[in-house]
């Protein structure tokens, strides 16, 4: 057999960096090619000076060196009439070959043994340049489009791989290919000019029966540079939009390969798949990459044309044997394996970034003490979970107050009433409709908008199968073990900013679990006041996440304020003057830094994160925000669910909102130490800091108790609830910081007054959980209760739930005490719609009817009432008998049976006006709820980690 | 933001005074504290109190009368002129309404109008209207007209052999009313018998024997509550004084269950004088009794305290006392129990028997029709607050007195002949009955308050909206 002929073809573009090691390479081969030809395609460094060097130096030849314009399928299909060597060995200027790697691809495509070689070879890609890492061993590519290698993630070579084998395709760095064959196929196709040739070409060997193997034998190092990104061409543009040409080429690729018919299976997931990346990488915040991913798509399927020549030109090749292209082609699963991984990496991510700024600052101290023993760590990752929880104080203890709450909090296991909370809707969708929908059917129509906290039920509700009342039941289940988690993380990154140094653990579960009794000392929980259960819960989470402004990092910086505007956002939607507290708050750090530190805080990496956690809820909560312009705007003080009574200033200063809640002892008992933690020295700043909320807080509480919120419907209050957790906040976080290192400082010391000061102190600081949270567990005295039969018959409650002009006037109370009227309509209201009816206020003209069908109810005023949109009257038990007896002489009125013998119904005999209470909502409020949406996303993806941190 | 931390550390240790970290130390919780102080005491944000009715005058009233063949007299307490109508219709027939001539503050006597007489009146005639069907035979008898209301007691009816009440119930209204006869014997509360949810069609009437509903029971209490629409229900009640000439008469409804309860105008001579309590409650309870007299007020010799057991009537015979006790002054018995009761005293004067019940205490004006066939007594019991009394003897020769009403004694006024009706007016509260008294036996009948104005309930938006959960 005669010796084969090998030609090296040596494609360049702007290779100066890499080409003088790949030059060295290629004359450094066991089997030299018989030939090199060098083609550049217009490098604009020194890349073309190399290569003459080269040429002159290794004597390849007069015209060995060739500059053409073009993409590589161009410069390859031009370089080709000049090759006249059986086969071609395919080079780039950034894959430098190992010495023996030209040697062991010949060898394995046309053995000396006569055994069947292939048409075409790859060798072994290993990264460069850190040379031990696998890159490829020949690529297929999966029904999504990705290029797949079958290799984990910087995989190192160890020999893993060491089997010849056949492949779909291989990389063309370093591809050795018969020169008949790249004729036959025609080359590699011009509408894959940078990325993704490679599969489609050997897709195409396939179907024409050639053979591609991977030779591992064969070791070429690759740095990948156009994938990077570190190169720039006219193919990639200005900006690197690697992610968008590597996507346009493998839809390309599959689109034109795959088999007729696959092709509309394969196109609908391509385009499905497409719009999931986009989402997945907007949650990544890669908008750039979910941008690219859309442009692709469209690029691909606006060129018909395109793909159908490119069908035909390969339906001429004839079609591969299925089997074996299946074999060759990606598993099915792989993609959803890969999306998985995502998932995965997405959530390590998010927990790792979860590393608190303490760990950092411990990580950054570690660097100045010196490392961890290995040993220490591989100690800790090889303990099972169980070992690590039973021979942790802390984890069992955690682990004894989780149960211990959800023991208290038993009552919750199931739906929830009573109090300031309502019952709860049949279904997510009706909090839905009250989210979107302008104009809620409520007493006599309105267009009030709902309350923010609609939302994130409604989510939840969502995701917990549609059932609303899970939502409540979770969230009065979780709240104390919760708020005591976040307290306990966010206390730790306190205590360790204020002072330097690890904070106690004892002191930090002191603070924990005082925080923790909020929500349920305070009667929050007992009273049904959930909104002020989940801003006490979340409060912690929000003091976390905007500690990290105190980060150096500016990016940390702005990622802690997008967290925490969303965090307040949340707050603001169950207690809206969280946002007014962190307004006052936020305005005074920034204006006693302005006055102290000038320089560093007029800097807009300083200010403007700090700025953006205050401008972003408003944003947020748009729809509410703007539709309660047209509303009393006072109303934003109201706490969530129905009105509940506000406490008094002792109330308020020991963290009661009156009956049922705690002993106030046990609330006032935590003063004493916050009032002491200011005589420490070490420690004031931070604990001034944390008694400039107190003073915010109870400042505001002044002027807010003296407010009158004139409703439509009547007076009301604004609510203390918030202020109330976040002086209670306060105050906790003050003794925690100054109780840090206090125990040491004494150790040793002579005896002082001091110390039994400390004790006394002490002993009312622990006070405060263990009345707080003892009494809640012991004394069970609360407002809750399963939701109870409503007082309107079954039968009424059907016929207003099919249409909401079947409204039921309810009527309250006795001729001697004063009669109170609502209308219900629907099932009644529910969590949600407490706010809505009190901005709605009733209707005057409705009330005069009322008035008078309770005193002479003549045929006219009856009339009037089913133009009000009212079927029925109820008179709950016991039914006064005067208003009974009136509306009983009345005409056009028809006794109806009621649930019970006290219950007095009737049913009006004229039909009702079906558009009694139909009404249009604001044009601008499907506007408003798209721009909180956008907002919604555009603010979670800002928080979330970032693509950096989930490589 | 623990770097000033230590700087303001380092300083206080080397020099203690008073530094600026210092002064905003002390300033916070002072101005918390200040904040505290000035904060409004909390608000229960509950719904608002209790809001009184109004008042307006009565424009509609409806009296029924029991069916009889007497004679009907009706009055009018108002004063003044204005728009008004006065018709009669006979529940129960479709025959048209015949209207009634009657003045505001005047009387009328309907010789004849058979059949359960409803006095419908509008305008000025609606307000202190009153009325009642006058017995024809030859004893003095008399059963009153009564508007329609949610529940009505009348003590000592009977069902058994020589005592036997007939329950009448109109229904003034066009759309059904049902009511719920409640029965109450020495044995307890009659709970088998079929007395619930009794209709009684617009416009018509039922009448109720009670031997028919719970057979073979001489005493017994019974409770008209209506469930729906309203009801206005009189009792006629035939008794046969010792298996002797059943004599009948109408039982005037009595004061609902109170644990005080005035029975005036007794007869001061009569051949059986017996007490009817009802205790409806669920504990037993103890009754004792007083005579309110001319001048003052006493415990007649002889009365033990009584037993009134749980859901149970109790019969005392009090001939020999009362006789004794009366022998020289008119009285009213004062009832004084540790449970409510209310009470009924039959009285068989002359073989004809006579109730008497007891009346509730009220200021204002009352009426009643004075029953024929004897001498006229008005007896008037006082309340606790002493006050004058005007009296206006209504009829052809109308005349008026006044007097001073004090607490304890009772007074008592002969009403002159050719009085066709008493009214009463006091500032004070007092409770009043016109007492009959002729050869053949004797009637009595309560002075019922004139109602002239009508509650309006105060009726306001629910606030805080309720859940009805």
């Amino acid at each position: 057999m005669p010796p084969v002929r090998v030609t090296a073809l040596l494609v360049s573009h702007d290779g100066a960096r890499w080409l003088p090691a790949v030059l060295a390479g290629l004359s450094g081969q066991q089997r030299r090619p018989d030939r090199v030809l060098a083609v550049d395609t217009g490098s604009s460094d020194g890349t073309v000076a190399l290569l003459t060097e080269a040429q002159t130096r290794e004597g390849w030849g007069a015209d060995a060196v060739l500059e053409l314009t073009g993409s590589f399928p161009e410069a390859v299909d031009q370089a080709l009439a000049r090759i006249d060597t059986e086969w071609v060995w395919i080079l780039h200027d950034d894959a430098n070959p190992d010495p023996r790697a030209l040697a062991a691809l010949l060898e394995a495509a046309e053995p000396a043994d006569g055994s069947p070689g292939a048409a075409i070879a790859g060798p072994k890609l290993r990264e460069w340049p850190s040379l031990r890492r696998l890159l490829e061993l020949g690529v297929t590519i999966s029904a999504t489009g990705r290029r797949e290698t079958g290799l984990e993630r910087g995989e190192y070579d160890q020999g893993q791989h060491d089997d010849i084998r056949e492949v779909l395709a291989v990389n063309t760095a370093g591809m050795l290919v018969r020169r008949d064959v790249l004729v036959e196929l025609g080359g590699f196709d011009k509408h894959l000019p940078l990325y993704g040739n490679d599969i489609d070409f050997g897709w195409r060997a396939a179907r024409a029966g050639h053979r591609t193997i991977v030779v591992p034998e064969a070791l070429v190092f690759h740095a990948e540079a156009a994938h990077r990104g570190q190169r720039r061409t006219a193919e990639t543009g200005r900006r690197t939009r690697t992610h968008r040409h590597e996507r346009e080429a493998a839809l390309h690729t599959l689109l034109a390969n795959v088999s007729a018919r696959r092709l509309p299976f394969q196109l609908l997931r391509l385009v499905v798949g497409s719009v999931l990346r986009m989402l997945g990488f907007l949650l990544a915040r890669l908008p750039g990459h979910a941008g690219d991913e859309l442009v692709a798509l469209v690029n691909v399927l606006l060129r018909p044309g395109v793909l159908i020549r490119a069908r035909r030109a390969r339906a001429r090749l004839g079609t591969a044997d299925p089997e074996r292209l299946k074999k060759l082609l990606a598993p099915w699963w792989l993609p959803y394996r890969h999306g998985l991984d995502v998932v995965t990496d997405f959530a390590s991510a998010a927990a790792s970034h979860g590393r608190e700024s303490a760990e950092r600052r411990r990580l950054a101290r570690a660097g100045e003490t010196g490392p961890v023993p290995d040993e220490a760590e591989d100690l800790a990752a090889d303990t099972g979970l169980l070992v690590r929880l039973l021979t942790s104080p802390v984890a069992l203890a955690s682990l004894a107050v989780l149960l211990l709450s959800l023991w208290g909090a038993r009552e919750a296991l199931g739906p929830l009433t009573g109090g300031a909370l309502s019952p709860s809707p049949e279904s997510s969708g009706d909090w839905w409709r009250l989210v979107t929908e302008g104009w809620h059917e409520l007493g006599q129509g309105t267009d009030a908008p709902a309350p923010g906290y609609l939302l994130p039920f409604a989510t939840a509700a969502t995701l917990l199968l549609g059932e609303p009342a899970v939502v409540v039941s979770l969230l009065f289940l979780v709240a104390v073990p919760f708020a005591g988690w976040g307290a306990w993380r966010f206390l730790r990154v306190a205590a360790d900013l204020a002072v330097g140094r690890p904070a106690s653990r004892t002191t930090l579960a002191w603070g924990a679990l005082a925080y923790a009794a909020v929500p349920v000392a305070s009667g929050a929980w007992g009273q049904g006041r959930f909104g002020v259960v989940a801003s006490a819960a979340l409060l912690p989470w929000l003091a976390h996440a905007a500690s990290g402004l105190f980060e150096r990092s500016v990016e940390l910086r702005w990622r802690a304020a997008w967290r925490s505007s969303l965090l307040l956002s949340l707050i603001t939607m169950f207690t809206p003057s969280a946002w007014l507290v962190t307004l006052i708050v936020v305005g005074v750090l920034l204006g006693i830094g302005f006055r102290l530190a000038r320089d560093l805080v007029a800097q807009r990496e300083v200010w403007l994160p700090l700025a953006t956690v205050v401008a972003v809820p408003p944003l947020l909560l748009l729809p509410g925000a703007v539709g309660l312009l047209g509303h009393d705007v006072t109303a934003i003080f109201l706490e969530a669910g129905r009105l509940a009574p506000t406490p008094g200033a002792i109330d308020l200063v020991a963290g009661r909102l009156g009956s049922p809640a705690a002993p106030v002892w046990a609330g006032l008992a935590l003063l004493a130490p916050a009032a002491a933690a200011l005589a420490r020295a070490r420690t004031r700043v931070p604990v001034l800091a944390c008694w400039l909320f107190v003073v915010t807080a109870t400042v505001l509480a002044a002027l807010l108790s003296h407010l009158d919120i004139t409703l439509p419907a009547g007076d009301a209050r604004p609510g203390l609830g918030f202020l109330l957790v976040i002086i209670q906040g306060a105050l906790v976080t003050a003794v925690v910081i100054a109780a840090q290192g206090l125990w040491s400082g004494f150790a040793g010391k002579h005896f002082t007054w001091q110390q039994p000061v400390a004790a006394v102190l002490a002993a009312a600081a622990v006070l405060v959980p263990v009345g707080g949270l003892g009494w809640w567990l012991t004394s069970g005295d609360d407002d809750l209760h399963r939701p109870r039969a409503s007082v309107v018959p079954a039968y009424m409650i059907q016929a207003a739930e099919a249409d909401s002009a079947n409204g039921v006037l309810i009527l309250r109370g006795s001729s001697e005490r004063g009669l109170a009227w609502e209308v219900h309509r629907g099932d009644g209201p529910t969590l949600g719609e407490d706010e809505i009816l009190a901005l709605t206020g009733p209707d005057q003209h409705l009330g005069d009817d009322v008035t008078a069908l309770v005193t002479r109810p003549d045929p006219e005023v009856v009339a009037e009432l089913a133009g009000h949109g009212i079927a029925y009257v109820i008179l709950p038990r016991p039914a006064d008998a005067q208003v009974a007896a009136t509306l009983d002489a009345a005409s056009g009125l028809t006794q109806a049976s009621a649930g019970d013998r006290e219950t007095r119904a009737w049913q009006i005999d004229e039909p009702v006006d079906p558009h009694a209470v139909t009404g249009d909502g604001s044009w601008w409020n499907p506007v408003l709820l798209v721009l909180q949406a956008i907002g919604f996303v555009v603010v979670g993806v800002l928080s979330g980690p970032s693509r950096r941190e989930t490589a | 933001m623990s770097a000033p931390g230590k700087r303001a550390a380092v300083r206080t240790t080397q020099a203690p005074r008073i530094t600026p970290m210092v002064a905003i130390a002390i300033a916070a919780p002072v101005v918390s504290l200040l904040a505290l102080i000035i904060q409004a005491p909390a608000d229960r944000q509950a719904p608002a109190g209790e809001r009184a009715p109004g008042t307006r005058p009565l424009t509609a009233q409806a009296l029924a009368c029991p069916a009889g063949d007497g004679a009907l007299v009706v009055g009018s307490g108002a004063q003044g002129g204005g728009d008004g109508s006065l018709r009669r219709r006979v529940a129960g027939t479709v025959a048209p309404p015949t209207p009634v001539d009657l003045p505001a503050g005047g009387q009328d006597t309907i010789p004849s109008a058979p059949g359960a007489v409803v006095f419908d009146a509008t305008g000025t005639l609606a307000p202190s209207l009153y009325a009642a069907r006058l017995g024809k035979g030859e004893r003095p008898a008399a059963g009153e007209c009564v508007p329609a209301v949610g529940e009505r007691w009348f003590v000592g009816v009977g069902s058994g052999g020589d005592h036997t009440s007939t329950l009448q119930l109109v229904n003034p209204d066009t759309g059904p009313a049902v009511a719920d006869v409640t029965l109450w014997s020495t044995d307890g509360a009659l709970d088998r018998i079929e007395s619930r949810g009794l209709t009684i069609p617009g416009g018509g009437t039922t009448t109720l024997d009670l031997e028919a509903l719970a057979p073979h029971r001489n005493e017994l209490a019974m409770r008209v509550s209506v469930s729906r629409g309203r009801v206005a229900a009189t009792v006629q009640d035939t008794f046969a004084p010792g298996g002797g000439v059943p004599t009948s008469d109408g039982l005037p409804t009595t004061a609902p269950p109170a644990t005080s309860v005035l029975v005036p105008g007794l007869l001061r001579t009569a051949q059986q004088q017996v007490l009817v309590l009802v205790n409806p409650g669920e504990t037993e309870g103890r009754v004792a009794l007083k005579v309110v007299g001319a001048r003052s007020t006493f415990s007649p010799t002889g009365v033990p305290e009584i037993r009134v057991p749980a859901g149970r009537v109790v019969v005392t015979d009090l001939t020999k006392q009362l006789a004794a006790a009366l022998a020289s002054e008119d009285g009213s018995l004062s009832i004084t129990s540790t449970v409510p009761v209310s009470a009924d005293v039959r009285s068989v004067l002359a073989g004809d028997v006579v109730h008497h019940v007891g009346v509730g205490l009220a200021p204002g004006a009352a009426a009643a029709v004075v029953p024929p066939g004897g001498a006229t007594t008005l007896v008037v019991d006082p309340g606790e607050t002493a006050g004058t009394l005007r009296v206006t003897f209504l009829g052809p020769r109308g005349s008026e007195l006044e007097s001073r009403l004090l607490p304890g004694s009772a007074r008592s006024f002969p009403v002159p002949a050719g009085t066709v009706a008493v009214l009463v007016t006091a500032k004070v509260e007092f409770a009043a009955a016109l007492r009959t008294v002729g050869a053949r036996g004797a009637a009595l009948l309560p002075l019922r308050p004139l109602v002239d104005r009508q509650l309006v309930p105060a009726v306001a938006p629910a606030w805080p909206p309720q859940s009805g959960r």
